[in-house]
This record gives C-alpha cells, structure tokens and sequence, in this order.
C-alpha cells in the first residue's frame, strides 16, 4: 500500500509541479532577453553585420522579399556609421558624429547633412521619426532598449532551443502591440542575438523584417575618422523631405 | 490481488502525469498539430509556408513584370510598424487605429487634389507664373495638379510641411506637393548653383530624400529659365 501511495502521490505532485516548469520557461525567455538588451544597451562600443531581408506587399497582392547588408559600428555616446550594400548593389549609408548626421548614397551621388549635436539615441530618434528616413532595428541599437521593451518582456516565451549558424541559441518570441519579434540569442557567452524575426501583425499581408547577425565586435576600430564624411568629387547636396505633422508618407512606387 | 490494483494505480497517475504535460502545451499551443507542433513553448510549426512549396506553380493573374516597390512596413524594420514614436507594451501610442490605409490615403490626396486642379488645366497659372515670379509657389501647386493624374501611382507622398538639411539654392518650400520616385520623362538636365534641377516639359525637378530613398521634388525653373 504504501508504494501504491507514493505511486498516487508522484502523480499528484507531478501535476502540481509542471506548470511551474512551463513558467519557468516564460521567465527564462523574459530573462534571456533582458540580459540580451542590457548587455546592448550597456555596450560602449558595438560592431556588427546584419543580413537583412523584409517583405513588401504589393499592389498586386504578390508579397515580395529585397534584402541589404548593414554594418553597424557605434561608438557610444555620441558616434555610428552604418554602411548598406542592398542585394542589387546600391550602396548608401548613414553618419554621424556628434555634431551631425549624414545620409549618403554613392551610386545616386547625393547626401544630405542635417546638424544634430548630441547622441546617438537622440540623433537617431530624429532621423528615423522626425525626418521619416528608414533606420531598420533602430531600436535594438538604442541605450533605452530595456525601457522600451520592459512592458513586453511579461508576455515572453521561448520557443526551443535552436541553433542558428552552428550556435546554440534560446528562440525567444515576444508581441508588441503592433508587431511580433523573435529572436535567437546565444545559450552561452554574451547574450548577443544571432538573429530577429519582426511580423507587422497589423499591416496587410503581415511582413516580416528578418536579420541574421554576424561578427559581433564589442571593440571595433572606431577613429573619430570613421564617423566623419567626405563627399565624393561630384557628388551633390540635397535636402531631406520630413514627415512633418507625423503622418507617414504613403510609400508607394509604380 | 495487489498486481491489479496497482497497476490501475499507475494508469491513474499516468493520465494524472499525462494532463498536466498536456494541459501545459495545450494552452499555448493554438490548434497546433499534435505531438509535430510540441516544441517547448507550444508554438505550432505547420502552416501555409512552413511547407515551402511553390505551390500550383502558375502565376497569379496581374502579376508584375517589373517595378516592384520595395517600401512597406517591413522594410522600415522598426519594432512596431511605421510608428516612430511607438513603444512595445500597453499604454503606448501605438495602435491598429494609426495603421496607415494607404487606399485611403491616396484617396484622400486625390480628392485634394482634384479639388485644387484648375478648370482649365492650369495653363492661365502657367502663364502667370512667368508673369509674376511672386506667384510661383501657386503656380508649382498647381503644376502638382496637372501632373498629379499621370503621377499618382509613382509619389513617395506628400511632404507636409519639413525640408531638413542646408537650403540647396533650390526653392525647395514647405508646402504640401508631392514627390516622385521616378519622372515620367527622359528629362533634361541643368546644374545651377550647385544644384542638378531636372525637366519634364513645363515641370522641374530637383532630387530629395524622402523615407530614405532618393526621389524627385517639383521645384521652381531655377534662375534663367
């Protein structure tokens, strides 16, 4: 009898005890992208290459994938560069070096010089929403990334233990209130992500932004040189349409 | 006597053992598929794309030979859709309300401008901008009404209000006039001051950025023309 009542006893507290695990497991997501976004937003100096692809829905209903490799070099507070190579060979990129932010394109040979002394963050936030320029994963590279998402960590799960390019990683999804993000981050060492997957739930055909990260460097080359524009021989000044009252601009192209 | 008991006992706690697993993938799994979709946060891993085909392999009626735009949501790469301001969590600003209809919007700058257009096409505007440089921003209105039919489907959107950057000699106003991804001729080209001013017939262009792309903004002649 009495192994009877241990038998009966394991049942119950096996049913007691497993969906603790199963919390367990939302914590431990919460918990691995907490460090992953305090051990970004801490960095002094960041480098990093991101294989980016992104869906665009078409006129037509036809849902279409382009795609760009960024690399980013930030040197906190107050420096980035980050050059793009699309698939189709266009290369442009962004700078700023504490005083001023400059967008450039070489194969149109434009670039435009707004002043904006101060940080990074800041100089950033201005860019991407005042001015309405695109700046993918904005927000992953932003000192205030674990206020940003401290709201969301609550509702953060993990998904399974993958790998991804050969590293062990916990993929960890979490929802905002317009999009979905999944990230991959590391199950040892820095807890640096090895890829995101953003869904825009809300917007026709759900798109997803992806980016696969490689060479991480926590102390790149990072000259005061390297932040600093020089236009091309030739190449023009011109000025940067805003967004204005906040209204998105309709981005459509025949 | 005991054996069978027992064992009913261990049936017992096996189902016991078997709702508490199941119950704790069940609940966040969302329908998924059974034992193929139990990975450990119940998410399920079947669906249209998770087979990859190519499905019936016939394209899709109106399919694009070329032109596709490469602007969306997804290409701006935020974490919450074309909301810049926007945050993650409850209590934001950021909702399904602010999504952009982009139907609607088009709809929209077209009445607009329709309503602007002028009865006759805006040839008398024409001519009174050569007759009165005072006008001219008028008149550069209305050139965005005249052309605004043929150019609907191809404009990065309506600047409201904010040029960023050094004035570029260019009379590039704060004034709510469309810019396009691409003219809709082989224009002819005119440096002045520094700046590349491009013509399409009576209209002029000059390059901006607009959401992080290069595009075209209607412009004033520039000086002697």
């Amino acid at each position: 009898m009495r192994g009877i009542r241990r038998i009966i006893l394991a049942g119950v507290l096996a049913g007691v005890v497993l969906p603790p695990v199963a919390r367990g497991d939302e914590n431990r997501a919460a918990a691995r992208i907490e460090a992953m976004v305090n051990f970004l937003a801490k960095a002094p100096r960041l480098g990093v290459i991101a294989d980016c692809s992104y869906d665009v829905l078409q006129d037509s209903g036809q849902k279409i994938e382009f795609g760009e490799r960024r690399e980013l070099t930030l040197r906190r507070p107050d420096r980035a560069r980050i050059d793009v190579t699309r698939r189709d060979g266009a290369r442009r990129g962004l700078l700023f070096d504490g005083q001023q932010l400059t967008a450039f394109d070489l194969d149109e040979k434009v670039y435009a010089t707004i002043p904006k002394p101060g940080t990074v963050d800041a100089a950033f936030a201005y860019f991407a929403g005042d001015l309405a320029m695109r700046l993918p994963l904005r927000e992953l590279f932003a000192s205030d990334l674990p206020q940003e998402l401290k709201d969301a960590l609550g509702a953060a799960r993990l998904v399974g233990e993958e790998k991804v390019d050969g590293i062990a990683t916990d993929h960890v999804a979490f929802r905002g209130d317009t999009a979905d993000v999944q990230l991959w981050i590391p199950r040892d060492g820095d807890p640096l992500p090895q890829r995101i997957v953003i869904t825009y739930r809300l917007s026709a055909g759900m798109p997803q932004f992806e980016a696969d990260f490689s060479g991480w460097n926590l102390k790149p080359e990072a000259p005061d040189s390297l932040f600093t524009f020089n236009p091309a021989a030739g190449a023009e000044q011109i000025p940067i349409l805003g967004a204005g009252s906040g209204t998105p601009p309709e981005q459509k192209k025949k | 006597m005991i054996r069978a008991p027992r064992r009913m006992m261990v049936g017992v706690a096996a189902v016991l053992v078997a709702a508490a697993v199941g119950g704790g993938i069940a609940r966040g799994r969302g329908g998924g598929g059974g034992a193929r979709g139990g990975a450990r946060g119940g998410f399920n891993r079947t669906g249209a794309a998770a087979g990859g085909s190519f499905g019936q392999g016939r394209p899709a009626r109106g399919v694009e030979r070329g032109g596709f735009s490469n602007r969306g949501p997804a290409a701006v790469g935020d974490f919450a859709g074309q909301q810049p301001s926007g945050g993650f969590g409850g209590g934001g600003n950021v909702g399904g309300g602010q999504q952009i209809d982009r139907s609607e919007v088009a709809q929209r700058q077209r009445e607009r401008f329709g309503r602007l257009g002028p009865p006759d096409g805006g040839a008398a505007q024409r001519q009174d901008r050569q007759d009165n440089a005072t006008h001219r921003r008028e008149d550069w209105q209305d050139y965005a009404d005249d052309h605004w039919d043929e150019h609907h489907d191809d404009h990065p959107g309506v600047a409201a209000g904010v040029v960023a950057g050094a004035a570029v000699g260019a009379a590039v106003a704060a004034a709510t006039t469309p810019a396009y991804w691409t003219l809709s001729c082989v224009p002819t080209t005119v440096v002045v001051g520094g700046t590349t001013y491009y013509q399409c017939g009576s209209a002029w262009y000059v390059r901006v950025y607009s959401g992080g792309d290069v595009a075209y903004f209607m412009t004033n002649p520039p000086a002697g023309y």
